[in-house]
């Protein structure tokens, strides 16, 4: 029953929350005292009259409307206009000279006391020289990133693994590339976003965490012995050929190491081989040693 | 229908007092884009396969955006899909400095498979009933395999302008369907056969979170809290999956227990320190529970089954207490010491401490007790990263890291004889491992970077020639190595319309005490980038990547040390695509693109012994195509009209899914029952979509 009437009761709150709410949240932005836009980059559009129009439709220009014009993140332009080279004024673009770290701080001076950002000093982006332009279109209506696009750019196995047969939905928008790392950093491995792979895997994966009586050691221990997060060319993101897979750790005399050459017809190779039988290879509930079920 | 008419319903309650803000000029600034639009779709094949993530039926699609802006007021609303399994909502404002919330609702599907069949009925319960006849294929029953997910939540976080803030979020995550599954037909002796089964999902994930925390010119501070409860309606499902040829004495497949998980953490972070430093700190305890009993998971069965083998009234005790600790303490202080230097040292301490309850029914060198499967591990590990920038835009950086695990089990009852795990005894590996890299930057027109690491993984596991090869399994991921991985990449510029990249990374682990197991393994991916942005109203993207896996592999198939044959599996993928933007006037503007894939498997053998065997040549080969183009045209500077076509066609082939068949061996005792999951995964799909776009 819980089933059925749940989602039909959320939907149906959230519609009524909508037309109510909804209206009044927007409410308090209909009342007339919008103040009129300052005439931002009078004194950049003669040469640069793109970048200033996106400007002017920026998140940026709109939320601190006359605190920020283009001198707030590309310095003076005092010297530029005399004699407009990339190097009189800040620049974003290539070739403008300034290193990742001077680019970033311009940013910092005003988010540096963002909670997500205290462990920027921390992270693999700036380590690697990825400066917050890199990712964030400021001159954009929205400075979200586009995620995955712009991930890609630079990550471009993992582009390579997304799209594989076997994926996790992110190139379909349901998994960000966000909602495991922490761009911004962190003091973790690959910037995720738990204290270990595991923990982070559980947050979605939660009929996974157990605690089972009985355990498969390296999957307690490291999702990513056996699974290729972000996609693989194999059937449920693993790293290799199930059976291929299983049997580089087993290795015996019993029917775990069945051959599986191209003669092979048994069935503890054939289709989703050894998953077949030992269904519960994350851990089992069953009071009897089993990882079969 | 339903949905989609729930759907349209928030979509427009959204949208009316959005469109009405839009349409006053005095009001606040609301900007955004509703879109609706009618898709056709042509499917032969596997539709699962092709909508495997996604809601890609015919019928009507849509989406609405929206922002407002008022002072320092903010909202933005996005819905995506209305009305479709996989439809979004988000809504997400504040106020800078004063506070900002966040709501939303997400849909997903997850198609496995459609049009399977199972030689039962009743699927979807908990008790599947066999049909009377099942070597007869006509009488199974068809389901689909596909399992849908929602969540829904919210997050409040209030600063009230000033610098501490605590934040609010709450979700919850629901999984219902039917997702694969497979049983053992005949466990009591003789032959193992299976039964692929629709498993029946039905669960739930609550999870909640609180933090406070202060944000402070130099310093930043926070405590947290995060409680998460999963519940599963269904603790096991039930079936006479051994009547196909003997008496049941365990018929339940049991499945995931509920459980409990919270984290407490604590999160410091000091800069503007002397030598240009920044220090963070941090330090969290979580624990994983849960209780369950005999009767949760077998049900009206647990009288029966534990009167009977394996049990025969020996199990220790009918309830299990799951209790697995995690702490986790680390410490980051980065430097800048010298005007060129940057500097990073870290250490991290992590323990995983599993105190779940032993349970037994025989004697305790045997496979009756689970002692030796409850892993616990400490894991330390300590580095120092450097960074240094040399004359003329080079860069030069280096490190070490120190990792050393250390496994135990709760209690040492190792024997070795019988013993197929290997836990008992406290083991540990430690990880050495040192990069040097260099970064140039010095002509305005390229970037170059190569990077080379190495790693020496010694260890107390190794078997090989040690120990005598009672021990069945060999951990490669835990045994003795060296790895050598080098990194190049270069980016040119050459001209200021044209981006060109080239990466390549090629590593090789050597397995060193291997000699049955995985002993070596190397990888080598090389893609290479384009961009030409060959006119202000025409560019050209386009990659290709290819990557390659060899892995060494030596067997025995008795417990000789000697390997009787060697396996080296090859894993060849390649891809390349290519995507065009054209505006071909003021108001049209064509995108096309076009994308390859191709995997290619196999796996060669080597005979060490007298048996001879065939190599593989299909393991999992497919090529997947996909062809997308799109013509936007605006009819005004509001509306645009969107026509667009996709192609997309998979054709895969694998040796494990050759001549297959529902019924293996004509079914009966010795016979597996498939339910055709992943036989033919192989689609081709044509999907035509016309859109209208209304902004405002």
């Amino acid at each position: 029953m819980r089933n059925r009437l749940l989602p039909k009761l959320v939907v149906s709150t959230w519609s009524l929350a909508m037309l109510t709410m909804g209206g009044g949240l927007l409410g308090q932005f209909l009342a007339p005292d919008l103040v009129q836009a300052a005439e931002l980059g009078a004194a950049c559009v003669s040469c640069h009259e793109k970048p200033v129009a996106s400007f002017k439709a920026s998140f940026h220009a709109k939320i601190w409307q006359g605190k920020n014009d283009c001198q707030s993140c590309h310095a003076p332009t005092d010297k530029h206009e005399n004699d407009p080279s990339k190097q009189n004024v800040i620049s974003f673009n290539k070739g403008g000279g300034h290193t990742a770290d001077e680019l970033s701080q311009k940013c910092l001076g005003c988010h540096k006391k963002a909670a997500h950002l205290a462990l920027w000093d921390m992270g693999a982006h700036k380590k690697n020289d990825v400066t917050c332009v890199a990712c964030h279109d400021i001159h954009s209506p929205r400075s979200t990133v586009k995620q995955p696009t712009v991930c890609f750019n630079c990550h471009k196995d993992v582009r390579s693994d997304a799209n594989k047969m076997s994926h996790h939905p992110i190139i379909e928008g349901k998994v960000k590339c966000s909602d495991c790392h922490n761009t911004h950093g962190t003091q973790t491995k690959h910037m995720i976003k738990a204290d270990t792979v595991n923990l982070l895997c559980y947050k979605c994966h939660a009929e996974k965490r157990g605690p089972w009586i009985w355990e498969h050691p390296p999957v307690s221990e490291n999702c990513v012995i056996c699974h290729s997060p972000h996609g693989s060319r194999h059937e449920n993101l693993m790293v290799e050929k199930v059976v291929n897979l299983c049997q580089n750790c087993h290795d015996d005399t019993q029917h775990h190491t069945t051959v599986n050459d191209g003669a092979s017809t048994s069935h503890y190779t054939r289709t989703r081989a050894c998953l077949e039988c030992h269904h519960s290879i994350h851990g089992s509930a069953n009071f009897r040693r089993s990882l079969t079920r | 229908m339903k949905k989609k008419i729930y759907s349209a319903v928030i979509v427009l309650s959204l949208a009316v007092p959005a469109l009405a803000a839009a349409t006053d000029e005095n009001k606040a600034e609301v900007n955004g884009t509703v879109e609706l639009g009618v898709r056709g779709v042509g499917t032969n094949g596997d539709k699962a396969r092709f909508q495997e993530f996604r809601d890609a039926r015919e019928g009507f699609i849509g989406g609405m955006q929206v922002d407002a802006l008022k002072g320092a007021y903010h909202l933005e609303l996005d819905a995506l899909n209305p009305g479709a399994d996989d439809q979004s909502f988000q809504l997400k404002g504040g106020e800078y400095g004063n506070f900002k919330y966040k709501f939303n609702y997400n849909e997903m599907t997850h198609n496995y498979g459609f049009d399977a069949i199972t030689p039962y009925t009743g699927i979807g319960t908990q008790t599947l009933v066999r049909v009377a006849t099942p070597t007869d294929t006509s009488t199974w029953t068809k389901f689909d395999y596909a399992v849908d997910h929602k969540s829904y939540g919210g997050e409040l976080e209030l600063s009230l302008h000033s610098p501490f803030y605590v934040t609010f979020g709450a979700e919850k995550r629901e999984q219902t369907g039917l997702r694969p599954y497979s049983a053992l037909t005949y466990r009591n002796g003789g032959t193992r056969n299976y039964v692929e089964l629709p498993e029946p999902i039905s669960n739930s994930t609550d999870n909640l979170n609180m933090k406070a925390g202060y944000l402070g010119e130099s310093i930043t501070a926070s405590v947290s809290g995060t409680l998460s409860s999963f519940k599963n309606d269904n603790k096991y499902f039930q079936g006479n999956f051994e009547t196909f040829t003997n008496t049941a004495s365990d018929n339940n497949v049991v499945l995931a227990p509920d459980n409990d998980y919270y984290r407490i953490a604590g999160d410091l972070s000091w800069r503007d320190l002397p030598l240009g430093s920044t220090l963070a700190t941090g330090l969290s305890h979580a624990n994983l529970n849960n209780s369950f009993s005999a009767t949760d998971v077998y049900g009206a069965n647990t009288a029966t089954i534990l009167a009977a083998t394996p049990f025969s009234g020996a199990l220790n005790r009918t309830t299990f207490d799951g209790d697995i600790d995690y702490t986790n303490a680390s410490i980051v202080l980065s430097s800048h010491p010298l005007d060129k230097l940057d500097t990073k040292i870290y250490y991290n301490y992590l323990e995983r401490n599993n105190k779940s309850s032993f349970i037994s029914y025989g004697a305790a060198s045997a496979l009756t007790n689970n002692a030796k499967e409850l892993l616990s591990y400490e894991k330390n590990t300590a580095g120092i990263d450097l960074g240094y920038r040399l004359p003329n835009k080079n860069k030069l950086e280096a490190g070490y890291e120190y990792l050393k695990i250390d496994r135990s089990t709760a209690l040492p009852a190792y024997t070795a004889a019988g013993n197929f795990y290997r836990y008992a005894n406290p083991e540990s590996t430690t990880d050495d491992s040192v990069y040097v890299g260099l970064k140039n930057s010095a002509l305005d027109w390229l970037t170059a970077k190569i990077r080379y690491k190495r790693l020496e993984r010694n260890s107390d596991l190794n078997i090989d020639g040690v120990v005598a090869p009672t021990i069945y399994t060999t951990r490669f991921d835990a045994t003795d190595k060296t790895m050598d991985e080098w990194k190049l990449s270069f980016d040119f510029y050459p001209v200021d319309s044209l981006d060109l990249g080239v990466n390549y990374t090629y590593a090789h682990n050597d397995y060193d005490w291997n000699n049955s197991s995985r002993n070596d393994d190397k990888r080598q991916n090389v893609y290479f980038d384009a961009t030409w942005r060959a006119a202000k109203a025409f560019s050209l993207n386009g990659f290709v990547g290819f990557e390659k896996t060899d892995i060494d592999v030596n067997h025995r198939t008795t417990l000789a040390l000697t390997p009787d044959r060697a396996e080296k599996t090859h894993d060849d993928f390649w891809t390349y695509g290519l995507a065009a933007n054209l505006e071909a006037t003021d108001k049209l503007t064509l995108n096309l693109s076009w994308q390859y894939e191709k995997s290619d498997g196999a796996v060669d053998f080597t005979q060490l012994a007298a048996t001879t065997y065939t190599n593989v040549t299909e393991s999992d080969d497919y090529t997947k195509k996909r062809l997308e183009a799109k013509a936007i045209y605006a009819i005004d500077p509001k509306l645009k009209m969107t026509l667009g076509y996709l192609y997309e066609k998979l054709d895969y082939s694998d040796q494990g899914y050759l001549n297959y068949t529902n019924l293996v061996a004509g079914g009966g005792p010795n016979g597996d029952y498939l339910s055709g999951l992943y036989a033919n995964p192989n689609y081709e799909a044509n999907i035509g979509y016309v859109m209208v776009a209304y902004g405002f």
